[in-house]
């Protein structure tokens, strides 16, 4: 199994959820979901490390007058991410529900 | 259009930092994001808010994974490694060049850090206490002169509540937050030296503050105490400076207070021991002794801090001055009276020239000639390192080609040549920073600074230097590598190297060099005269072997003579003013006859015996032969004032009266004080030649009924057994009084200390850029004698000489040289005249010297070209032609 950051796994999460998520949407994306304020420069960190690891892949597109005519890095998550993410989740329930307290 | 684009973009500089370093791949997404964040920023915030925002966040993406275009593109370190490597080969072929130009940078860095540190030593000056902007001395207006310090309301006036009068009425002002006064014991108001004594050890003490506003004193100054405190009670009591206390108690420095210390016998316990101030404040002391009132003035410096508030420094004159008429009511209807003025803290010690100041202070002209110097040396520094790197790679040029030939951009070459020349900065730094450590204290001693070496290896100034030695290193290298850059692969692989043009910028440096020296060379010879000129040609009276010493009381003096007369090695003794004085109150005078009301003289008073030991000559000492108790005699110059005056001839005056400080009317109706002119005497220098002569009014009596100086001549041979009669003389009949002399020759050298360290300055940079320059110039002839070795042996094969040889190569120079000469003599006489006009008295400045001068400088630095050349192209010309 791949490790994974935490923050590697909550963009990972973004980029699921989101409709043709690209850096700076993913941003403020995080920033709305976490309340946690995050710069570009490490959502990009981020991306080009997922990249890398082959959980997502990346495609330019989308120009439009607010970016200055620049295209957008639209990022999906790979199959292979997918699968990751969906393990990440069942090791952590199987760990929930070891412990009572925290209860259903 | 456009306007709106750029208010809709990021400010485009940032745009190109983030193009500049980013990875061409990843730059469309990063600048996309970016900018659409920063679109919505702006909506929120201001412009400049959003703008700062955008800078931070480029900057966020300054890591090397945004980066890879730098890192593999270009390839940047095997590359730095290489040049590394082949800058160090370099150096090693030419050791001698390399080390010259090394040395020279160095040398030129050195200068530069120390003239640096010592302008920021002087500017700095008197900035050691918090709120130094609002700190003033008050300075008295008074005839046509101003006076750094206030006397007294009743001017030997001991009563504590007497000298304290105008600091309490100053106090009331509203804008004036503290008044404080003190009184230095070596100062012109005070003038004496003490004994001090404690811990059973007896000694001259240093500079003596006295004050009786203690605590008003360190409000202002806010010295650093080491142990007690300057005020807390009433008491008198002494405070030590640190240097002070471990002189004193080198066992027990650090619990001093409450030990008993003696000044002048009279005892004091010490209250505290303070740090001493910095060495570029403008008076110094070693002890300070809060006492209730001074002793032996008539006056103090008065220093005041302002309330933040005040903005209208004219106002707090005008109250400060109506403050003193409520203490001084008659002052206000006195016309000579011009008011009290506000000086501030930090202007004092750049130029102040009042009368009685603290200390000498420093001309800022001098400062600027500082800069000035600095300024040349570098300039010649980079000049010669400019001058000999063309030279060491001109005959890297196939190297060039190669390089360029396997695929180096013109940039690539440039850059290598630029990282050469930082190189050298770099390694010369260190070096220049250990030529620092090891001329500072002979710099400290010459100019009688404190520069510390800890202040030099500050980290701020050390980055500091860092940053010029690169700059240094980045203009001095920029034309080199251009030139070598620059040329085409035809030109370089071509085996015949460069082509020479006949006016390159090479030779425009050189030229420049010799003008600068040439410059320097001159100033320094007439700064040189100058000096010599003023202290010892065309005086006007007699200073060899004369002593001046301190002497209070006539029959002190009397009993002092009579010793001494016995001793055959002494001439004569005489008491009263000598010649070599700083400037003085003048009195106000009028001429018998003539309304008009003066102020311009000086009263000057000496016995006879003071008077024909300096030489002076008048025809009315005739009249002390005869019987008469005090003559009353004129310098020429009063004379001639009243020639211009009333178109009558001097001698008119004879007989006539002098009414001096006409303004006060006596209970019997007598008008100021008249005196009966009883002759001339002729023009001499009483006060420095920098000042034009003024009236002189000298009283030469028989005997002084009061004494407070004594002037000795002596036979010069055997000084230092006359010396030391004299001491024991002296404290046969003064035992109180440290015995303080002087001779005329010290004396008048003191009233040019300023000069004497530039001259000393000027003297040795002007032999230091000689020598950098011959260095320089000797690299260069070696390089271009190596150029030329081919078309020399093919000379000599055709039957030159070597005189024609050496003529050859020495014509380029002797031409260059003969045209900065040119240019050079009409700039330094300028320079030198510029200085020279400091002075009332000069010498003139010869073009004619400068000329021989210039000559002699271009004659040595052609011996070194025909030296380097007769070494290079010596030996046998089948040796150089037959290498290919």
């Amino acid at each position: 199994m791949k490790s994974l950051g935490n923050l590697e796994e909550t963009v990972l999460l973004l980029v699921m959820l989101m409709d043709k998520p690209y850096g700076y949407a993913i941003a403020e994306e995080y920033q709305k979901q976490t309340n946690q304020s995050i710069s570009i420069s490490a959502i990009h960190t981020v991306l080009m490390r997922l990249e890398k690891k082959g959980l997502i892949k990346s495609e330019m597109d989308g120009a439009t007058d607010e970016r200055g005519g620049r295209r957008k890095r639209i990022c999906t998550a790979t199959a292979q991410g997918k699968a990751l993410i969906q393990e990440i989740k069942e090791n952590r329930v199987k760990l929930w529900l070891q412990i009572p307290e925290l209860g259903q | 259009m456009k306007a709106q684009q750029n208010e809709n973009n990021p400010p485009h500089w940032m745009s190109r930092l983030l193009n500049w370093f980013c990875d061409e791949n990843l730059l469309e997404a990063i600048e996309g994001d970016l900018y659409e964040a920063y679109q919505h920023k702006k909506a929120q915030w201001s412009r400049a808010r959003a703008n700062r925002w955008y800078f931070f966040n480029v900057l966020k993406f300054l890591k090397p994974h945004f980066m890879q275009k730098l890192e593999t593109s270009n390839g940047m370190l095997p590359k730095i490694i290489n040049y590394f490597k082949v800058a160090l080969r370099n150096y090693k072929r030419h050791k001698l060049v390399a080390g010259i130009n090394l040395l020279g940078l160095s040398l030129g860095l050195a200068v530069l850090i120390i003239s640096g540190q010592y302008l920021w030593h002087q500017l700095s000056a008197d900035r050691y206490m918090e709120d130094s902007d609002r700190i003033y001395r008050i300075v008295k207006n008074y005839r046509s002169q101003t006076y750094s310090n206030l006397s007294f309301p009743a001017y030997f006036s001991t009563s504590r509540m007497g000298q304290l009068a105008y600091a309490k009425a100053f106090e009331e002002i509203p804008e004036v937050e503290e008044v404080a006064q003190f009184t230095i014991s070596n100062s012109d108001i005070m003038g004496r030296g003490f004994f001090v004594e404690a811990n059973d050890r007896k000694l001259r003490g240093g500079p003596i503050l006295y004050t009786n506003t203690p605590e008003q004193l360190q409000n202002i100054f806010q010295w650093e105490f080491l142990q007690g405190q300057m005020g807390g009670d009433l008491s008198e009591g002494v405070i030590l400076s640190d240097k002070m206390a471990s002189r004193f108690f080198p066992n027990e420095a650090d619990a001093l207070t409450g030990k008993r210390f003696f000044i002048d016998e009279k005892p004091f316990l010490i209250k505290g021991v303070v740090k001493h101030i910095p060495e570029n404040a403008h008076f110094d002391f070693n002890l300070i002794a809060v006492v209730d009132s001074i002793p032996y003035t008539w006056g103090a410096y008065t220093y005041t801090k302002l309330d933040k508030t005040v903005s209208d420094i004219g106002a707090v004159e005008d109250k400060i001055t109506k403050a003193s008429y409520t203490v001084t009511p008659d002052d206000e209807s006195d016309p000579l009276e011009k008011g009290l003025s506000l000086q501030p803290l930090r202007d004092i010690h750049l130029g102040s020239t009042h009368l009685y100041e603290l200390e000498a202070n420093l001309n800022p002209i001098y400062l600027y000639l500082f800069a000035a110097i600095g300024l040349v040396v570098l300039i010649i520094t980079i000049t010669n390192y400019v001058n000999l790197a063309v030279a060491i790679n001109s005959n890297r040029f196939k190297e060039v080609g190669v390089r360029k030939v396997i695929g180096a951009r013109r940039r690539d070459v440039f850059f290598q040549f630029i990282f050469e020349s930082l190189l050298s900065a770099t390694i010369g730094l260190p070096l220049a920073i250990g030529m620092v450590y090891l001329f500072l204290p002979y710099f400290n001693q010459v100019l009688e600074v404190g520069l510390a070496w800890a202040d030099f290896i500050e980290p701020l100034n050390l980055l500091l230097y860092g940053a010029v030695a690169l700059g240094i290193g980045l203009i001095s290298g920029w034309y080199p590598s251009l030139i070598l850059s620059g040329k085409s692969l035809q030109n370089l692989l071509n085996t015949q190297g460069g082509t020479r043009t006949p006016f390159s910028l090479r030779r425009l440096l050189l030229g420049f060099q010799f003008f600068l020296l040439i410059v320097m060379v001159g100033f320094g010879f007439y700064v040189h005269q100058q000096l010599n000129y003023v202290t010892n040609t065309d005086l006007g009276f007699e200073k060899e072997g004369i002593l001046t010493l301190d002497i209070r009381g006539a029959e002190k003096f009397q009993k002092l003579r009579s010793t001494l007369l016995t001793n055959p090695a002494i001439l004569a003794v005489g008491s009263g003013g000598a010649p070599g004085n700083t400037r003085f109150n003048t009195v106000t005078y009028r001429f018998e006859g003539i309304q008009e009301i003066f102020d311009d003289a000086n009263q000057v008073s000496m016995d006879y015996a003071s008077a024909q030991m300096f030489g002076l000559e008048s025809e009315a000492f005739q009249l002390l032969d005869e019987g008469k108790k005090m003559v009353f005699v004129l310098n020429q110059e009063a004379g001639r004032k009243y020639e211009s005056l009333t178109g009558n001839s001097q001698s008119n005056l004879i007989g006539s009266t002098i009414i001096q400080e006409p303004e006060y009317v006596a209970e019997d109706g007598t008008v100021g004080i008249p005196t009966a002119i009883d002759g001339f005497v002729q023009d001499f220098h009483f006060f420095s030649k920098k000042e034009s002569f003024n009236p002189l009014f000298i009283e030469v009596y028989k005997e002084i009924p009061w004494i407070y100086g004594v002037n000795v001549k002596m036979q010069t041979s055997n000084l230092f057994e006359t010396m030391s009669f004299i001491e024991e003389a002296y404290y046969e009949v003064e035992k109180e009084r440290p015995f303080l002399s002087q001779f005329m020759d010290q004396k008048l050298e003191n009233l040019y200390s300023e000069e004497y360290k530039v001259a000393l300055i000027v003297k040795s940079l002007s032999l230091l850029s000689v020598l950098l320059a011959l260095a320089g110039l000797i690299g260069l002839t070696y390089y271009t004698a190596m150029l030329r070795q081919k078309e020399v042996a093919i000379r000599k094969v055709l039957g030159a000489k070597v005189f024609n040889i050496l003529g050859l190569m020495s014509k380029d120079f002797f031409l260059i040289g003969v045209w900065a000469m040119v240019v050079a003599i009409p700039v330094a006489i300028y320079v030198i005249d510029l200085w020279l006009s400091n002075f009332a008295f000069r010498i003139n400045t010869n073009p004619l010297t400068l000329v021989m001068l210039g000559l002699g400088a271009l004659l040595l630095m052609l011996l070194g070209v025909i030296f380097q050349s007769l070494k290079t192209t010596a030996g046998n010309p089948v040796e150089t032609l037959r290498t290919e």
